[in-house]
């Protein structure tokens, strides 16, 4: 006498329905939570508690004047004494200066050399902070970002206090 | 003579869900590898400065604190409020500076209960690139003032507009 298998007759099939349900949710979760976000940067600030000095007495002493025009768009970039005008260029201007006194200060201070940047404070944000960039960094010809040695210090231009 | 019915007297007809679940798992797939969870602090109403020097950190930070600071704009583009905002701090918005030094006040006495120290948080500034820099530097004195002492600037990767 043949008995007849189970698997000759049907097949037991386990319900997909829970599983779909669960993947449905996950998808749902995710398209709503996702946020479209293009990459930001970062650009590093030294600073201490106020009293605390950041940057130790130092034969070079490199003042970077950020000067505001009424509206609040960058009138003049000064590097010591010396104007290298306005806008744009002139940010691109301060990072070529400071690469190059940077490199010439190599060995002469220990940790950077120390930029100290004075922004009026109505100036637009943007420019303080593309001034931090070009203090701190700079773009090799292959693209790629290189740091400088450098310690950059928001201070007020007011007192010279942090 | 009883006419039989063409398809309702069958067997059932089983749709084939397969290519449906490949399909659906490939979006999910999809979905879960691009939500980047890192940047849920970030606040959309800040519209952040351009910058070609700036790149995303290649190390992240252990503990970061992050400050949306910017101004209150309709669908234009315009500003609504002239006071700077600091936006969704605490589960609100505040102006800054005035309104800020208790919630910063707050958070390093938070980090302090967690057995970390607050001058081993950073601060990550994401300002408006219209916010005025003497505000900034308010913001920074004031987080200074809590025992914060780690700062960085938020700015977009690309050339600036």
């Amino acid at each position: 006498m043949r008995f007849r298998t189970r698997s000759d007759s049907m097949t037991p099939q386990k319900s997909m329905s829970a599983m779909i349900d669960v993947v449905f949710l996950l998808l749902i979760f995710f398209m709503l939570t996702l946020q479209i976000v293009e990459p930001e940067g970062v650009h590093a600030v030294d600073a201490k508690p106020a009293g605390t000095r950041v940057i130790p007495d130092c034969a070079i002493d490199i003042k970077v004047r950020l000067v505001a025009s009424e509206d609040g768009q960058l009138a003049d970039v000064r590097l010591g004494s010396r104007s290298l005008g306005s806008g744009s260029d002139a940010i691109r201007q301060l990072g070529r200066e400071i690469q190059t006194l940077a490199k010439d200060a190599k060995g002469l201070v220990d940790d950077g050399l120390p930029v100290k940047i004075e922004a009026d404070a109505s100036l637009n944000f943007e420019y303080t902070l593309r001034a931090l960039g070009a203090c701190q960094k700079r773009r090799q010809p292959d693209g790629t970002l290189e740091l400088l040695e450098t310690r950059v210090q928001l201070v007020s231009p007011q007192t010279g206090a942090e | 003579m009883a006419k039989r019915q063409k398809s309702s007297g069958g067997g059932d007809t089983e749709v084939d869900m397969t290519p449906m679940i490949d399909v659906v798992f490939q979006l999910l797939a999809f979905f879960m590898v691009i939500t980047n969870f890192e940047q849920t602090q970030a606040d959309e109403r800040v519209k952040l400065p351009r910058d070609v020097l700036a790149k995303p950190p290649e190390v992240q930070v252990e503990h970061k604190l992050v400050l949306n600071v910017g101004y209150i704009r309709n669908m234009q583009g315009e500003r609504e409020n002239p006071e700077p905002f600091l936006f969704n701090f605490g589960g609100e918005d505040m102006i800054v500076p005035l309104q800020s030094a208790d919630a910063l006040n707050r958070e390093s006495r938070i980090y302090a209960q967690k057995n970390t120290l607050p001058a081993d948080v950073t601060i990550k500034i994401r300002a408006d690139s219209e916010v005025p820099t003497g505000i900034i530097q308010e913001m920074i004195k004031i987080c200074q003032d809590a025992g914060f002492e780690k700062f960085a600037m938020s700015a977009m990767s690309g050339p600036e507009e």
